[in-house]
């Protein structure tokens, strides 16, 4: 039997995983692109405004995380909320119940046995800069990333893309590479590139803005102690 | 006089004048150890009779006592941390300092891990063990999981791979709870109240903090950091807290105290003698009975102490008010006796008078030495021998130096004399009110308010409390006058008597009777506890491994770890040895001691609410003691004050049996009466004016006794009442009353008290003394005429 061919489908093969895996890194085009300045930063403004126009919204999400050691991504699914000057929560379902709150001050997490922990984001300089960066996006306080972020932007048709650099070594964003937020009306997808190698992408889907107040439930949430 | 009487007289004055110049170079050479004068109150207090408690509390308090906490602050972190920086730089050049930390939060996070990290199938926090005891493994890998899902996933990843439970950083993170207040920025641990943020300095000094050239070098250092800090950083506040701050103001205080007391003390001594004697020689013959008491007294007392405390410096500066009294005997004799007046005739009559009177005295404040506080034992030395100098003095000294033809004592009838005769006339009229004042001493005794806290022996200035209260409130500190002692015959046997314990200090949490505590075992489990968490984890591993799901066995045997948890035998166990020689370990030595083979383990409460609690807790089990250091001193000194009122009796009885064989019954009694009630009476009027009583008060009860029945004592030796006499005694009680009257003027809470009660009670013996012979039922002659 001749074995030639074998090894041209398994190149040919080859080559499509590469594409794919380029077309799927496409936050290498972003961060090759000019960084935002003072004449681009209107697309950032631009971007902005679609979050700071959302007062609320609520979609469902998918974390994985992908960690070096583990053989498989650790994924989990469940409820997102975004609530301007509240914070934001993410409602695991899966694989078990766990409810993480993040606020301008605290991080509450209550596990699947009810029990509750707080810390406050100022006794963890990672966890503050996340939660700033994070609700800075959500928010659509484009200030607060570009000064503590190398910005990169991009808007095409209806999608656009926003990527983050940490500048300099400022206290916990050590471990961090890059942040890639990605979306179109709404915000799709966040990637998040760590220095060990590990990611995690967390993709939102089923955005709903209204109903625009809280519900008894999710009120409580916030006041998790 | 014969020769031999003479000769006898001239070996003694030049004895006595040998040893006052001995014990002058003597104190001249050894005059920095007077200037490092002991200013710690507490050295005052008596020793523990549970000695092995009161060595743990000592050795704690020692360590504590040379360490200070500096709190650099700022409305921003970033020129928190800077200013915090630049004080820790300027400071550093003290070589006063053994050491300066600051909270380096990623600094005790790194040797915490590298201690920790070899055991991590050994420790566990108390989360893991429940999820593996109540649920098993796969619950305990459900918690890691989730703390990989979390925004701190970063702090958990590293661990996976020795340590898929995450047993280590979890067991540091329940060790060391952060705190509310507590923020890193750029690894500093920082404090934060009120919009303020805190940097924290942690000074140990390397020598006590009582030693004045200390407080000097290092006060001076920290002022011009302070002001250094402050040109180049705004709204910079500095807080500083430590025995070091407490003890050089303490000394200012008694310094500033003792120049001014002994000063007015003796200005005021001389003139009043000037303006009754109305010559130098007197007044250069009194400053150098004064002066030899003031020798004899810090001479002994340095023989006697390594080091003399501020309290009995001070105290002393009232001796100098007694001291004269005998001088001033010696004086007015020669008024009496002014035609053929010499040295030895006038020694002849007054002995009897000054010996008695001196020795009532030494006997009084000797006394003193009896009960068990140790300031006492050097106050009781300090005046004994004081007063022996300046009776020696005016013995040995005067009738060599006192030459009457050169001296023309010129006592003519001052208003001083002609109003005394008249004053003493009134008082002996006032015999009615003796029933009066007995009523009103039964009445206070009655209604008296005993306090026996430590604040009645020493209240710390407000703005050094008030900084002390902001540090503790601020860095959370540990009460360390409240504390639980456990008892083992070794480490390991304190350690489990710990652990057992804190299962219901965990439920004293719960209840809020505590916010938290501070146990060793915390930070070091007993062997048994690492074997206990050891074979929890091997039997679930055992139960539990081939059941795992494949989500599961994805976190336990991340980084292809085939068997996690499993060590080789022997076991290598976190050994004591291993603890205290950490870096991290070090700082816990002083949680653990051994005395005589026994061991003794610290557990501080923090933010204790509810003392009956921990009290109720403590009470069933011997190996475990709560002490609240405080009331452990007041009720020493209740115990002080109740051997005190004994003494007292006992001295008052003592001098009345010694007396009643010179002066029969009637006499005697009514030669202590006076002292006796003078002395209640000036407890009654502390009383009524809602005073708080206390062992200062009690302890002043003698000495007014012995000072005040020289007064009596002479009315007793005198056959005659004349002006001279009088006015004798007028001018001893006015030298005491101005002496004790300036101690009453202390900051002092103890002196102040001591002070007023013999200022009182020396008071009303003079006034009440013209009764002894109402009393006595004695027949005198007044003999208020002129030229007697």
């Amino acid at each position: 039997m001749k074995v030639w061919p074998i090894y041209l489908i398994l190149a040919i093969l080859s080559l499509l995983l590469a594409q794919k895996v380029n077309s799927d890194d496409t936050n290498n085009d972003l961060f090759k692109k000019k960084q935002i300045d003072d004449n681009t930063i209107q697309e950032l403004k631009d971007i902005a405004k679609i979050f700071s126009d959302t007062t609320l919204v609520r979609t469902k999400f998918i974390q994985t995380k992908l960690i070096k050691g583990l053989k498989k991504p650790l994924v989990s699914e469940g409820n997102f909320l975004f609530a301007q000057n509240k914070g934001l929560f993410f409602e695991t379902l899966k694989p078990f119940e766990q409810l993480t709150v993040l606020t301008p001050k605290n991080l509450i997490q209550k596990d699947s046995a009810g029990i509750v922990s707080v810390i406050t984001s100022d006794a963890h300089p990672a966890l503050k800069n996340s939660v700033t960066t994070f609700l800075s996006v959500f928010s659509g306080e484009s200030e607060i990333l570009l000064k503590q972020f190398q910005v990169y932007c991009e808007i095409s048709q209806n999608n656009w893309q926003i990527g983050l650099i940490p500048k300099g070594k400022s206290s916990g964003n050590e471990f961090i590479v890059r942040i890639t937020f990605s979306g179109d009306k709404f915000l799709k997808t966040i990637n998040i590139d760590e220095k060990e190698g590990n990611t995690t992408t967390i993709q939102f889907m089923d955005h709903q803005t209204t109903p625009l107040e809280l519900s008894k439930n999710e009120q409580n949430y916030f006041e998790q102690k | 006089m014969s020769k031999t009487t003479l000769n006898k007289n001239s070996v003694f004055f030049f004895a006595f004048i040998i040893f006052i110049i001995s014990a002058t170079i003597y104190l001249a050479a050894n005059v920095n150890k007077l200037k490092d004068a002991d200013s710690d109150i507490l050295s005052l207090l008596p020793e523990d009779t549970n000695q092995a408690i009161y060595q743990k509390i000592k050795i704690l308090s020692n360590e504590s006592v040379n360490e200070t906490i500096i709190l650099i602050s700022n409305k921003t972190p970033d020129d928190c941390i800077s200013a915090g920086l630049a004080f820790q730089k300027s400071i550093s050049r003290c070589i006063e300092f053994k050491n300066i930390r600051t909270l380096n939060a990623n600094e005790k996070l790194n040797e915490s891990k590298s201690l920790y990290e070899p055991f991590h199938n050994l420790l566990m926090p108390q989360t893991t063990k429940f999820l593996l005891e109540a649920k098993g493994l796969n619950s305990a890998i459900q918690q890691t999981e989730s703390k990989l899902q979390s925004p701190l996933s970063v702090y958990y990843q590293n661990y996976l791979q020795n340590d898929p439970l995450l047993n280590i950083p979890l067991f540091i993170q329940s060790a060391f709870p952060i705190k509310k207040n507590q923020i890193i920025h750029d690894d500093y641990l920082l404090l934060k109240e009120d919009e303020e943020y805190f940097f924290v300095l942690q000074c140990t000094l390397n020598q006590s903090p009582f030693n004045q050239n200390i407080q000097l070098n290092v006060l001076s250092a920290l002022n011009n950091a302070e002001n250094e800090i402050k040109k180049q950083y705004h709204n910079t506040r500095i807080i500083k807290s430590g025995v070091l701050f407490f003890a050089a103001r303490g000394n200012q205080i008694a310094q500033k105290e003792i120049s001014t007391l002994g000063i007015s003390s003796i200005v005021g001594v001389l003139l009043l003698l000037l303006m009754v004697f109305r010559s130098i020689k007197p007044l250069t013959l009194g400053l150098l009975s004064i002066c030899c008491g003031i020798i004899s007294a810090l001479f002994v007392s340095s023989l006697f102490f390594d080091r003399l405390h501020l309290v009995t410096l001070t105290f002393g500066t009232s001796l100098i008010g007694v001291s004269i009294d005998y001088a001033v005997h010696f004086f007015s004799d020669h008024k009496i006796n002014s035609k053929n007046w010499s040295a030895s005739n006038c020694l002849n009559r007054i002995l009897p008078g000054i010996s008695w009177g001196a020795f009532t005295t030494i006997l009084a404040f000797l006394a003193l030495a009896l009960n068990p506080l140790p300031g006492l034992h050097q106050i009781a030395i300090f005046s004994a021998s004081g007063i022996i100098g300046a009776y020696l003095a005016v013995l040995l000294l005067f009738p060599k130096l006192y030459k009457p033809h050169t001296i023309q004592i010129k006592v003519n009838e001052s208003y001083f004399y002609t109003y005394s005769s008249k004053f003493f006339r009134f008082l002996h009229s006032l015999k009615f009110l003796l029933v009066l004042f007995l009523a009103i001493i039964v009445y206070s005794l009655i209604n008296i308010n005993i306090q026996d806290d430590i604040k009645n022996l020493y209240s710390p200035p407000e703005d050094l409390k008030n900084n002390e209260q902001m540090v503790h409130k601020i860095f959370d500190q540990t009460d360390p006058s409240r504390l639980l002692v456990i008892t083992g015959s070794s480490i390991e046997d304190v350690l489990q008597k710990e652990e057992n314990f804190c299962l219901t200090l965990q439920k004293l949490k719960l209840d809020q009777h505590l916010n938290s505590y501070y146990a060793l075992s915390t930070f070091l489990p007993s062997i048994k506890m690492q074997k206990s968490n050891y074979n929890l984890l091997l039997m679930k591993i055992n139960d539990s491994e081939s059941k795992l799901t494949e989500e599961e066995k994805n976190i336990w045997f991340a980084y292809d770890n085939k068997q996690p948890y499993r060590s080789i035998q022997p076991i290598n166990y976190l050994t004591p040895e291993i603890f205290f020689n950490s870096q991290f370990g070090n700082t816990f030595k002083k949680f653990i001691h051994e005395r005589n083979g026994q061991y003794f383990s610290v557990v501080l409460p923090i933010g204790l609410k509810n003392e009956t609690a921990i009290q109720n807790a403590v009470a069933n089990k011997k190996e475990i003691i709560y002490i609240n250091n405080r009331e452990r001193i007041s009720d020493s000194l209740k115990l002080m004050r109740e051997k005190i009122t004994i003494s007292t009796i006992v001295i008052y009885i003592l001098i009345t049996i010694l007396l009643l064989f010179k002066h029969g019954l009637k006499k005697s009694l009514a030669i202590v009466l006076i002292p006796l009630i003078s002395a209640l009476l000036a407890l009654s009027v502390l009383v009524l004016a809602k005073q708080n009583i206390h062992i200062g008060h009690f302890l002043a009860l003698i000495i007014v006794l012995g000072t005040g029945i020289d007064y009596t004592i002479f009315l007793a030796e005198s056959q005659k009442i004349n002006k001279s006499t009088w006015v004798a005694i007028t001018v001893s009680a006015l030298t005491t009353i101005l002496s004790f009257g300036l101690l009453a003027l202390c900051q002092t809470e103890f002196l102040r008290a001591f002070g007023q009660m013999v200022l009182l009670g020396v008071g009303f013996s003079y006034l009440l003394c013209p009764l002894f012979y109402s009393i006595a039922s004695d027949k005198f002659e007044f003999t208020f005429t002129e030229n007697e």
